[in-house]
């Protein structure tokens, strides 16, 4: 147990980033399975890895994919530290420490160039108290919990590429304390359980400029035929608000999007260690004018949890 | 309790790298009193209007009185720009996103000595949709 749990706070923090397997995403994927849709159990600490890769290459107009003689690229990948510990029956605290990759390409189209801006680091970490009043127990398979949490302005805002200073969309960080309310509900039934959860961000100002609002959702159904194998479909959505800037006029930022996402779930250890893969496709993406959507989203997660109770 | 260890075995350190990743502080940046500032010369745009797609290259001369050896920092306003490669008084720079209609961006130059002293300008772009061509 003590190599597992080091072995995971070593890849977090000692190792290079750029020598193993990364992952990413952006603020307007679905944060399910990150964020954690249920109380963590009594005396219990859950620590989870979690490895996101997000695909973004299409322009889009409104709902429509449109040409874009720039070959506009972007891939956002992500690396966060979670964890959740139950403080009694029915509330829990949780924590999640994000570092990221972001990589934006694109070519002038005049003369075929090829451009990359790049940037690298600590994100913004969310804190999050969830409270159930009505909880889960061992006859009664169901829980309807609130969360409340807040993102502190932890990631940086200011790093250049080439001695400029990049947008915002490329900094690691917001620079704003955002605050986060979230609604869930689970039901365990025989052979499967469902989430359906809704969460809203409320951003603020950092330097003139505020990220939208962000209202997700999720309808999230795990089958679990067999002790260790479990098969997942979320369907999930973010209608994101536009982003506001002061000295800017004509800013396309806004969006809503539906994504299915299939998953399995393998658990390695039983009530120890579960590890899960997620592919995420957008179905349905709507933008403001005109922007860069998403191809798909990868998400793998290792999850221990630990129990300081019997 | 299980084993006490095992909640010092996890949180010590835990708390040691959030210490460790969050710490902050100031700047160490120091004002040499008998330093003088540099002084920016011109600072040209060329071109200073192009279409969404293509590119121009902001140019800052700026000297220093005491021969110190000079940085050079961008930023833009007013709409987003994506810097390119570019030489160590140069910025290339074209636009980060596709664009509706004619914008303007204020590019900032600041020019910096290393012992405390800078010099900022600023020059004014426009981009216009490449559709509008």
């Amino acid at each position: 147990m003590r190599g597992i749990l080091a072995t995971l706070i070593s890849c977090v923090f000692f190792l290079n980033p750029f020598s193993w397997a990364q992952n990413c995403c952006v603020p307007a994927v679905p944060q399910h399975s990150v964020l954690g849709e249920t109380v963590a159990m009594p005396h219990t600490l859950e620590i989870g890895l979690h490895y996101q890769f997000l695909c973004s290459g299409d322009m889009y107009e409104g709902s429509n994919t449109v040409n874009d003689p720039e070959n506009t690229e972007a891939v956002w990948k992500r690396v966060s530290l979670t964890m959740a510990y139950g403080i009694s029956m029915g509330i829990s605290v949780s924590a999640i420490i994000p570092y990221s990759w972001k990589n934006k390409t694109k070519s002038i189209a005049t003369t075929g160039v090829s451009i990359e801006n790049s940037s690298a680091g600590i994100g913004d970490a969310t804190f999050l108290v969830r409270f159930s009043p009505l909880a889960r127990s061992f006859v009664k398979f169901r829980e309807l919990s609130l969360g409340l949490g807040v993102k502190l302005p932890t990631g940086s805002t200011d790093l250049r590429n080439f001695g400029f200073l990049l947008p915002e969309e490329l900094q690691p960080g917001t620079g704003s304390w955002d605050y986060i309310g979230t609604i869930s509900y689970y039901q365990g039934l025989d052979l499967m359980d469902i989430i359906i959860s809704g969460s809203y961000l409320m951003t603020t100002s950092h330097d003139n400029f505020k990220f939208g609002n962000q209202f997700s959702y999720l309808l999230l159904s795990n089958i679990h035929p067999e002790d260790i194998v479990e098969f997942s479909l979320a369907l999930s959505g973010v209608i994101q608000g536009k982003d506001r800037r002061e000295d800017l006029r004509d800013d396309f930022t806004g969006k809503r999007n539906i994504w299915l996402t299939p998953g399995l779930t393998i658990h390695a250890i039983s009530e120890v260690l579960r590890l899960q893969v997620f592919a995420g496709y957008p179905v349905y993406q709507h933008f403001n004018g005109r922007q860069l959507g998403s191809e798909y989203n990868i998400h793998l997660t290792a999850e221990i949890t630990v129990p300081f109770k019997n | 309790m299980k084993n006490p260890n095992n909640i010092r075995f996890i949180f010590t350190p835990i708390a040691v790298i959030l210490v460790i990743g969050f710490s902050c502080g100031k700047d160490d940046k120091t004002t040499d009193p008998q330093n003088s500032n540099p002084v920016i010369t011109s600072l040209t745009a060329d071109p200073d209007t192009f279409y969404a797609g293509s590119s121009s290259i902001i140019t800052v001369i700026a000297d220093d009185p005491d021969g110190d050896v000079l940085s050079y920092y961008w930023e833009a306003h007013g709409s987003h720009l994506m810097p390119m490669p570019s030489g160590s008084n140069t910025m290339e720079l074209t636009n980060c996103c596709p664009i509706a209609q004619p914008e303007s961006a204020v590019v900032l130059s600041v020019v910096e000595d290393g012992r405390g002293g800078e010099a900022r300008d600023s020059i004014e772009l426009w981009i216009f949709p490449s559709g509008s061509r």
